[in-house]
């Protein structure tokens, strides 16, 4: 590792682990109904709020309650933005009159914005109006990240709760998560992002005359779109000359604020943060990717707070960390010092000359310790924005984003999701710690019996199902594999990459895969609904079931789940158990790839 | 990441939106139709599987 890489890895987690505390501490005022300084400047809307939707905010639910307003709440903001892209081209804001979006990449963006995946099938500035962007995806940002805050609370307060049936109410969780932490972090950000020169305007996109006018080949085409084919049945072309370039530009920099922050991912632009219009500098490269990992890591402390016991936030929190780094590393050095390039006689050195490893698909500005960086966040939170392509990266450079997204995204993960999957991991943890050791199976003085179990399971496996067989269906169909641009390993590696990522809720993309069509949009879609909202279900269950039980005092059997040796169990659950059922899967793709390459094939 | 045509809807040289099936009005009704058929179907996507997700909430009480 060059000494640029270290102390720029260093620094970011050691900045990242400073902001937890202070972060976190707030969002625990605000979810405890504490008050909060804000509260005398957005008050009056939080009560408008209430008053509006009719909510009671001192009524508390159920678990099954605070479920089914989790789910109409989504699927009427779902519809909200389905109904938005279709009718955009009679809407305002379109200046650049972009015509109706196709149903089927409709439905995907739509789903893939309710459930905080934000994986996108198109391009956002040649699809999407000013009002799409703004009225549907830029609001689902906020309320799909306030959504998932909810539902880990929710759970937070099950084990926080002795004896009790109600877990909360779902619409204030969701009022004040939204007003209090995502809208002043959010303006904040988006701030200092244009401050360095991230666009923010709903103008036209302007013109420019190009430095050098380039002479190209233009297809010909009839009347219907269809190409004209010249006597020799190839397709006629005529020579054009371009001389002026249309500059996409719009409201980026508030949507790029949210995004990050709620582990959204869907970029204003189709490149994302490679575009210098969306990561202009490397302070704006900094502060976007630390947003993607800092309300899931201060979620932790959070936890801690709520629970009683900020040692319990820290462990979770080193263990995310550990995993976090590890892979981190594995995804830098096989990019830096991949023995691939040793096997294919490159020089692949770093030196004053050249920057050395793997820059295919890299932006020169970011090179490859911001890349990884980058690369590791964005699939370790469900964000999935990226400033490099990861389909470039080599075998194992590839391997570990997928492998971030597989093992559930919990290594911080979505906001809320991340760190409620976290914690089904741990029960599933402290379970196996009883049957090896014969240690009561509780956690945090809450017995773990069947039922949460039986949950648990649950929502360990409805993911990894989803991604393996939505996989194998995309590998046998004919709809499947024509979205495949490179066939063989590296096709499979991308369909494997597409459906890891939507069963997930990252939306990150391998790229490659052209994926904007009926199949993959509605089977896409699909894996997103199921992988979100069929995981929350049980997650409140548990939540139910752990608030209507008593504390358990510790006793000699009870196992401490603040130690290291918990952080080493819960790493060592959460890797086997995204080992196990990935690894055949991953053999047939970067696994295989790699050795390929190493063969010299 | 957004995976889609940098080009769709949008026409290279003007950097304008191209109205979808200004060529031909049998087009434009079939597009119609077809965009008003897969609305549907989308539409009833949607609600099936809130409707299925509100049983498995039942379901997952009961279990």
């Amino acid at each position: 590792m060059t000494a640029n890489a270290a102390v720029q890895i260093v620094f970011f987690v050691v900045v990242l682990l400073v902001l937890v505390q202070p972060l976190g501490a707030y969002m625990a005022r605000v979810y405890e109904g504490r008050r909060v300084a804000l509260e005398r400047v957005l008050g009056w809307l939080e009560r408008l709020t209430y008053r509006l939707g009719g909510i009671r905010p001192d009524e508390e639910m159920g678990w099954k309650t605070y479920a089914v307003a989790m789910l109409m709440f989504n699927v009427l903001g779902l519809l909200a933005v389905y109904t938005l892209q279709r009718l955009q081209g009679a809407l305002p804001l379109n200046p650049q009159a972009m015509g109706a979006v196709s149903p089927h990449s409709a439905f995907n963006t739509a789903v893939s914005f309710a459930t905080n995946t934000n994986w996108q099938g198109y391009g956002g500035e040649s699809t999407m109006s000013y009002l799409t962007q703004t009225l549907g995806l830029t609001v689902q940002n906020f309320v799909s990240a306030a959504s998932g805050m909810a539902t880990l609370v929710a759970l937070i307060r099950g084990f926080a709760r002795r004896s009790v049936e109600t877990i909360g109410n779902f619409w204030v969780d969701l009022t004040r998560g939204t007003l209090y932490i995502l809208l002043p972090l959010s303006g904040i950000l988006a701030l200092a992002l244009a401050s360095q020169g991230v666009v923010q305007t709903f103008g036209a996109y302007p013109t420019a005359r190009v430095v050098q006018p380039t002479r190209y080949d233009e297809p010909v085409t009839d009347r219907d779109g269809e190409p004209v084919l010249d006597a020799k049945g190839q397709p006629a072309t005529t020579k054009s000359t371009l001389t002026e370039q249309v500059i996409a530009v719009g409201p980026a920099a508030s949507q790029i604020a949210i995004k990050q922050l709620g582990t959204n991912g869907g970029g204003f632009f189709n490149v994302n943060s490679s575009h210098p219009f969306e990561n202009p500098t490397p302070l704006a490269n900094l502060l976007e990717v630390l947003s993607i990992l800092l309300i899931a890591a201060a979620l932790c402390h959070t936890f801690g707070v709520m629970v009683g016991d900020v040692r319990q936030g820290w462990t979770v929190l080193a263990a995310m960390t550990v995993i976090f780094v590890a892979l981190l590393g594995l995804c830098y050095g096989a990019e830096q010092q991949g023995a691939v390039f040793v096997r294919q006689g490159v020089d692949h050195t770093a030196s004053a000359r050249q920057s050395g490893g793997n820059m295919e698909g890299k932006e020169v500005r970011f090179g490859i310790t911001d890349s990884a960086i980058w690369a590791a966040a964005t699939t370790a939170a469900a964000n999935g924005s990226v400033n490099s392509m990861h389909d470039s990266y080599t075998p194992l450079g590839g391997l570990v984003p997928m492998w971030l997204m597989q093992l559930g995204e919990v290594v911080y993960g979505g906001v809320g999701s991340g760190l409620y999957g976290m914690l089904i991991f741990a029960i599933v943890a402290v379970f196996v710690a009883g049957l090896m050791v014969g240690r009561t199976p509780e956690y945090l003085g809450k017995k773990i019996e069947v039922y949460e179990m039986k949950m648990s399971a649950m929502v360990i496996l409805i993911t990894p199902a989803l991604v393996l067989l939505g996989t194998a269906v995309a590998v046998v169909t004919p709809a499947g594999k024509a979205g495949i641009a490179n066939p063989g390993i590296h096709g499979f590696s991308e369909i494997l990459y597409a459906f890891s990522s939507a069963s997930n809720n990252n939306g990150s993309a391998f790229a490659g895969l052209s994926a904007n069509t009926p199949f993959y949009d509605t089977a896409l879609g699909l894996c997103m609904l199921f992988g979100r909202y069929w995981l929350a279900v049980p997650v409140l269950a548990i939540a139910g079931s752990l608030a209507r039980k008593k504390i358990v005092p510790a006793g000699p059997g009870t196992l401490p789940t603040h130690t290291p040796l918990f952080v080493a169990l819960l790493v060592g659950v959460v890797m086997l158990v995204g080992a196990l059922t990935f690894v055949p899967a991953l053999a047939l793709g970067p696994i295989v790839e790699h050795l390929t390459l190493i063969a010299g094939k | 990441l957004a995976r889609g045509p940098l080009h769709s809807g949008l026409d290279g040289r003007t950097g304008r939106g191209v109205p979808r099936g200004e060529s031909r009005e049998d087009d434009v009704a079939i597009e119609g139709r077809r965009s008003k058929m897969a609305d549907i179907v989308f539409l009833g996507v949607t609600v099936a599987f809130f409707a299925l997700s509100w049983s498995f909430v039942e379901w997952c009480e009961r279990l």
